[in-house]
């Protein structure tokens, strides 16, 4: 004759039962893990000795402000160009072949340490037809031949892929739009002629 | 299948080729490895052809592949300049309106289209920078839209307008920024819409824009750390980036390492009979979100409120935790040793001295195939008797025993697909849109896109009914007579399947004289119909090519339930409407396993598969694999143990997964009945009204903490996977039983449900060839399965389940509602509501379906207001017979007359079955929950509304076909990319 209820006695805990089965668990946990912990505590005794803790636990404390503050100073402070610079910097080394560009190195310091000498006229004509002014003038006469090929033709010669980018189709710019690409990717395209200049320049230096 | 077949011969990329002339252009260069880009798309939605990026050409027209069918001679390009200059202008288009900010982003996951597409296509800069739409995030309790993130795809609204069809989203095209608003009558915000929260907008957004609200900033490593400084992150990513392919990778990184931390596991819902499957992700405990996917074969990338959100319950701080023993008037939490010795002694204590047939077992359809087969087994091999049932006793019996008497076998004749392929789909009794929204989904997007016409028989004027091309109200519990009506109608008229007859059903001389009372005339004088609405559902019988009904408690709740299921089967079998696919008889199962718990034996007289206990060869097939003697003799079922406590005959009662005490009829007089038992067991996994009957409760694990199978109505059997370990101190339903029959001296071993799956498919035929190794993932089995693993999605093809091979029609006539004085003058219906489940016990933990509707209401007709002077939110008593409830009401025309709706959603004072009688089917026992009438007393005539004015059934829906692209196509600044590119170049 079981009436309806709703009252529950909760079990009784014994707190020191529970304190001692979780102290016997953490106790088998250190156990277990020894050496990991030895190197641990290691780490952690030159974390504090630095300082580190302390200020990595401040810094946590109040992570989302200083991450706010350190975000906006990077944006009001034009350093996310610099940044910006700096990547698409290491982007263009990546371009250079710096063993390729040794010999070219070596012919600038030569040019640097070459003694100055005074000479006439006809020192000047027996510099001008000496091979080396002539090998010299070729060279400068195909780096500039080579200012003047085709951007494209040069990319096609050296496998430059261009990087892809979308193109602006709205209709109210239908009226503007040129044959070519568009001009809204302008500062791309002008990125693109620097980087396939200073590529142009390197490969002239190629020739030995 | 002729058009599977048909192919046409084409040039693709040069190369002549024969390919299927039936699908899209897009989805046969996929499957040939050709990456096109596309966003809008989505197999389960179609071509939606706003966002342009999938041009291609074709017969040197530039065209969008995704809507583009091949005929013969075509030719096909998917390169050269021209076309990916298009592709790159609807790129721009689309990243104009998404800012890439990936690494902080909570969609950032693997699966972000928009990611996924920028990075095959290796973009690396965007020439139209993004901006803002100017409209705040619109956030819902479940959900939120960020239409800064909106590349205004559609497929959201898609997926609203043509697959729920719930026609709540719309992209607004006369906006100078187009965005996705909400009802778009005025406030246009989630939270004041017609939004039933069905989560398929979040499912198919290809990116963050509309995202669940519990990934937000719990997804992603750096998404939970920056609050104020997540716009400055995203500011500073911005400037400092030299293009995406940086970006891209360090996103794919973190993207790669949330997978050590969330988790994603294929489960099947646990609520209604539909049987949703999805993945769950979680990190830890946390459910952050219910993802369903096209691989799901019930539901594809359809859930409802419950299924896409309703998971809170499964972390609530009151899940029972430890097994409680009643001392006196009081429980008092106990060991698991403790509560089994008591148990084990009880049990056996009532066995020897009483006999095993003084001890019952009530298993639950939220349990697994498996942990019912167990409870029956434990019921049958351990204890001894057949005294075993479950809650399909409340609700579909009837239906079962309406198909065994005429088809023989009581299930679905075929998948949910074939009820969305049917040329007429009639719903009788059957409140889909909110029982069953995901199977209503299918209803409503046939009728929308395909043109299949609706029949709907109600009381009530539900979703499904507004939407019905013809909608019949006949009287309460009438529905036997129409049905027969109408049969006899088309048989006078000759348009019964005579051929079909002949080969295929007996004893159509007996249904003829059996039907010769049911006239037009009689018909319209005890249901209430004309003869024109009789005669229209006739007609639309007759010309239709295929037929399905479906039915649910509005048919089976009924004293003569059995006999109107078997009106309907008729009904089916005269015109043909079976053996064939989209036709035959739909018995929407009501609990995720109600199905699947019968399937596995738990009822009184039939073992695994409805094999007869009485038989004498499955019984001994039975005792040779148990190795013990069974009993012969029929239990008792639900119904008959609660007349057997009160009359003294019943001691002991182990029920598990089932809230009896408020679910059942009568429950005043079922609580009496608990009151009277020497020795009650309850598990569960909260403390329910019927815990507090019990002698001991057990602390049980919910689906996701288990692993197992369901069988949902269409007969799919499908996998549960562990979502996560059972919570501190609760075990799985099967390892309970377990330990209980071995310390009752049973020595099982199994350690997996797979192996208790192995056992039922040697027992039973009709799970012969189902084991887990073919249940693997999203695969499913619809039964039978013969021995070879070959499974029925249509369940006649070779006759019907008899010796002669042939469907027996089976004349019923109409046992007429039960009668109450005069006083008693309200007729109260009662059912599902969509955000509820049942008695409320899981769905209530949920804040956000709380926050839709905090509590159950009472609606009441316009007319009834008028009378007694109600409006909404006035509190009135309803007095039965049996009991009494107060409740607040809600004045609405979805209810006529004297004919008042109380959900069921109350365990409390507004409990339905405290009004309910014990007055039942039959045939089958099952309570007659929708015979119930009451007289009203109003008792407040003012109050507050019970149902919250941001509840979605005062919103506005507003129908349209899908997005409605052609307004985009219309707007003065869109140009077809291939027409900007033709024009750059001369071409016009």
């Amino acid at each position: 004759m079981a009436k309806a209820t709703t009252k529950i006695r909760r079990m009784e805990v014994d707190p020191e039962e529970v304190r001692r089965k979780e102290l016997r668990e953490l106790e088998d946990q250190l156990i277990a893990h020894k050496d990991t912990l030895n190197n641990l505590f290691r780490l952690l005794d030159q974390l504090e000795e630095h300082e580190v803790l302390n200020a990595a636990n401040a810094g946590l404390a109040h992570s989302d402000q200083i991450l706010t503050r350190v975000l906006k100073a990077l944006g009001e402070t034009e350093t996310d160009k610099s940044i910006r610079n700096a990547l698409l910097l290491v982007q263009g080394l990546a371009k250079f072949n710096f063993e390729d560009i040794e010999p070219i190195i070596l012919k600038v310091n030569k040019g640097l340490l070459a003694k100055e000498e005074r000479t006439g006229v006809a020192g000047l004509f027996k510099t001008l037809i000496s091979p080396e002014f002539i090998e010299g003038m070729n060279y400068l006469l195909n780096f500039v031949k080579g200012f003047g090929t085709p951007v494209d033709q040069l990319k096609e010669e050296q496998g430059i892929k261009d990087a892809v980018h979308t193109d602006a189709g709205e209709i109210r710019k239908m009226q503007n739009y040129p044959t070519s690409p568009s001009s809204s990717s302008n500062g791309i395209k002008y990125l693109g002629l620097a980087g396939a200049a200073v590529i142009t320049v390197g490969a002239l230096f190629l020739r030995k | 299948m002729s058009n599977v077949l048909t192919s046409v011969n084409i040039t693709l990329n040069g190369q002549p080729m024969e390919v299927p002339s039936k699908g899209n252009l897009l989805d046969y260069l996929k499957w040939k490895g050709i990456q096109v880009p596309a966003l809008c798309y989505h197999p389960d939605l179609g071509a939606i052809e706003t966002c342009d990026a999938c041009i291609v050409e074709v017969n040197g027209e530039l065209v969008r592949s995704c809507s583009t069918t091949l005929k013969d001679g075509d030719v096909v390009k998917t390169g050269g300049s021209e076309v990916f200059e298009s592709q790159m202008i609807a790129m721009d288009r689309v990243l104009a309106n998404h800012e890439l900010y990936c690494t902080v982003c909570d969609f950032n996951n693997g699966n972000c289209t928009i990611h996924n597409t920028v990075k095959e296509l290796q973009i690396d800069h965007q020439a139209t920078a993004q901006t803002s739409k100017g409209a705040p995030v619109n956030r819902g309790s479940f959900y939120r839209y960020d239409p800064d993130q909106c590349i205004l795809c559609g497929r959201c609204v898609e997926a609203c307008q043509n697959v729920q069809v719930n026609e709540t989203l719309l992209i607004d095209w006369t906006l100078e920024r187009p965005r996705v608003i909400w009802d778009g009558d005025g406030s246009t915000l989630i939270d004041e819409s017609s939004c039933v929260n069905c989560g398929h907008c979040s499912t198919v957004c290809p990116c963050n824009a509309m995202m669940e609200v519990n990934m937000e900033g719990e997804a992603g490593f750096l998404t939970g750390m920056l609050r104020d400084a997540f716009r400055p992150a995203v500011e500073v990513t911005k400037s400092v980036e030299t293009g995406y392919t940086p970006l891209m990778a360090i996103s794919d990184v973190e993207a790669e390492m949330r997978e050590d931390r969330i988790k994603k596991t294929k489960t099947v819902c646990t609520y209604c009979g539909v049987g949703c499957s999805f993945d769950v992700w979680t990190k830890g405990r946390d459910v952050l979100k219910v993802e369903p996917s096209s691989d799901a074969p019930a539901n594809q990338i359809s859930t409802c409120v419950k299924g896409k959100f309703g998971w809170d319950f499964v972390n609530s701080g009151e899940r029972l935790t430890k097994p409680l023993i009643r001392d006196g008037n009081e429980f008092r939490e106990s060991t698991w040793e403790e509560a089994y010795e008591l148990i084990v002694r009880k049990f056996n204590e009532t066995k020897e001295k009483r006999g095993a047939d003084r001890l019952a077992f009530i298993s639950s359809s939220k349990c697994t195939n498996e942990e019912s087969f167990l409870m029956q087994k434990l019921a049958r091999a351990v204890v001894g008797t057949n005294n075993v049932d479950n809650c399909s006793r409340y609700c579909q019996s009837p239906a079962t025993m309406g198909l065994w008497r005429t088809v023989g076998y009581g299930g679905d004749s075929g998948s949910i697909t074939d009820i969305a392929n049917a040329e007429l789909i009639i719903g009788i009794g059957t409140n889909t849109a909110e029982a069953h929204p995901v199977i209503a989904t299918r209803v409503k997007s046939a009728q929308k896109l395909r043109g299949s016409k609706v029949i709907v028989s109600d009381l009530r004027k539900h979703e499904l009914a507004e939407r019905a091309d013809l909608f019949i109200r006949p009287n309460p519990s009438s529905d036997l007579v129409w049905l027969n009506a109408v049969t006899k109608y088309i048989i006078d008229n000759d348009w019964h399947d005579k051929a079909f007859i002949e080969e295929h059903v007996n004893d159509f001389d007996a249904l003829v004289k059996g039907l010769e009372k049911y006239t037009l005339e009689y018909a319209e004088k005890h249901t209430g119909l004309s003869k024109e609405e009789m005669i229209n559902v006739a007609t639309m019988i007759n010309e239709a090519e295929s037929t399905v009904i479906m039915w649910a408690m509005g048919i089976t709740q009924q004293r003569g339930g059995s006999d109107s299921s078997t009106a309907i089967s008729n009904l089916l079998l005269a015109t043909g409407n079976y053996m064939k696919p989209n036709a035959g008889a739909y018995p929407l199962r009501g609990h995720n396993n109600v199905q699947g718990a019968s399937d596995m034996g738990s009822m009184p007289d039939r073992f695994s598969g409805y094999q007869f206990v009485a038989d004498d060869e499955t019984r001994a097939k039975f005792e040779e694999y148990w190795g013990t003697k069974l009993n012969a003799k029929k239990g008792q079922n639900n119904h008959e143990m609660v007349d057997a406590m009160h009359a003294g005959e019943l001691d002991v009662l182990y029920l598990k997964g089932e809230d009896m005490g408020v679910v059942d009829s009568n429950v005043n007089y079922v609580r009496e009945g608990f009151e009277k038992l020497q020795f009650m067991v309850v598990q569960d996994i909260f403390f329910s009204k019927t815990c507090e009957y019990a002698d001991v409760v057990l602390p049980a694990a919910p689906s996701f903490e288990k692993t197992g199978t369901f069988t949902n109505t269409e007969r799919r059997i499908q996998r549960l996977y562990q979502v996560m370990d059972p919570l501190e101190g609760t075990k799985p339903d099967w390892v309970i039983i377990q330990e209980i029959a071995n310390l009752m001296g049973a020595n099982w071993n199994y350690t997996h449900p797979s192996e208790i799956m192995d056992e039922v498919a040697d027992l039973t035929p009709l799970y012969a060839g189902v084991s887990y190794d073919r249940l693997e993932g999203y695969n499913s089995l619809q039964w039978p399965v013969e021995r070879d693993g070959k499974d029925s999605p249509l369940l006649f093809t070779d006759g019907f389940p008899f010796d002669d091979k042939k469907a027996r029609f089976y004349p019923v006539d109409w046992t007429e509602p039960t009668e109450y004085a005069e006083e008693y003058d309200i007729h109260v219906n009662n059912g599902r509501l969509l955000e509820h489940f049942h008695e409320g016990n899981m769905t209530y933990k949920s804040e956000g379906l709380t926050r839709e509707t905090p509590e159950v209401f009472l609606e009441v007709s316009h007319e009834l207001a008028e009378e007694r002077k109600l409006r909404d939110g006035s509190l009135v008593r309803l007095q039965s017979p049996y009991g009494k409830v107060e409740v607040r009401t809600i004045v609405t025309d979805r209810v006529y007359g004297k004919e008042v709706y109380l959900p069921m959603n109350d365990s409390g004072d507004g409990a339905i079955n405290l009004l309910s009688s014990s007055i039942a089917d039959k045939d089958t026992s099952t309570p007659a929950y929708k015979e119930t009438k009451a007289k009203m007393v109003v008792l407040e005539r003012g109050g507050k509304s019970p149902l919250p004015a941001h509840n979605f059934r005062y919103g506005n829906r507003v129908p349209q076909n899908g997005v409605n692209v052609e307004a985009k196509w219309a707007r003065e600044d869109y140009v077809f990319p291939g027409d900007v590119v033709r024009e750059r170049r001369g071409d016009k």
